[in-house]
């Protein structure tokens, strides 16, 4: 479990993520599923540790007579949870409206 | 270790060091499929793969059916989505 030393400049990808630990984040998984949180450790695989989630999952339901596609999203709350890396999409700040 | 994190105070912390606080409490699996197991986390390996006890097995349909399994199980982690530790499951 050796930690490598950390440097303060940008060299690759992981750096960026680097730079938000500890702030609130915006993480896209597969799945259709949404996550925003406070980051607190990552890895090489893109694993990651969140406290403080809210979780948004959207489904699609298909009327059977219009075919009408209605787009529900489910949201929970979760105080800390791991992210395994291989279902992450994207990870950015959090989205701002307005 | 701990020499490494006095210096590095911006040390990248390793997430599996996190998982391993939650051996022996209770853990909340979501599944990349519509599953979700909550057991006793006894151990996991470098690939996440899982050993859990008093497991309960739920399919996320629109009933919320239960599968109960007792002693133990071996989770492949290939297909875990997230851990959620202290968790107790969906809503059903």
């Amino acid at each position: 479990m050796y930690m490598q030393p950390t440097t303060n400049t940008v060299e690759e990808p992981l750096d960026l993520i680097r730079l938000s630990l500890d702030e609130r984040i915006y993480v896209k998984m597969r799945n259709d599923r949404e996550l925003r949180g406070r980051l607190h450790a990552y890895d090489q695989h893109l694993n990651m540790i969140l406290g403080d989630v809210e979780e948004t999952v959207t489904t699609v339901e298909i009327d059977e007579e219009t075919y009408e596609e209605l787009y529900k999203s489910t949201k929970r709350n979760i105080p800390m949870l791991f992210v395994r890396g291989d279902g992450v999409v994207l990870v950015a700040p959090p989205l701002r409206v307005g | 270790i701990s020499q490494i994190y006095a210096s590095n105070p911006h040390c990248i912390f390793n997430v599996l060091e996190l998982v391993d606080k939650c051996i022996g409490s209770r853990i909340h699996i979501v599944m990349k499929t519509d599953k979700e197991i909550v057991g006793t986390l006894l151990g996991f390996d470098d690939f996440v793969n899982m050993v859990l006890e008093d497991v309960t097995e739920f399919e996320i349909t629109p009933e919320g059916r239960r599968i109960t399994k007792l002693d133990q199980i071996l989770l492949n982690g290939n297909n875990i989505t997230m851990l959620i530790p202290g968790g107790e499951g969906p809503e059903v």
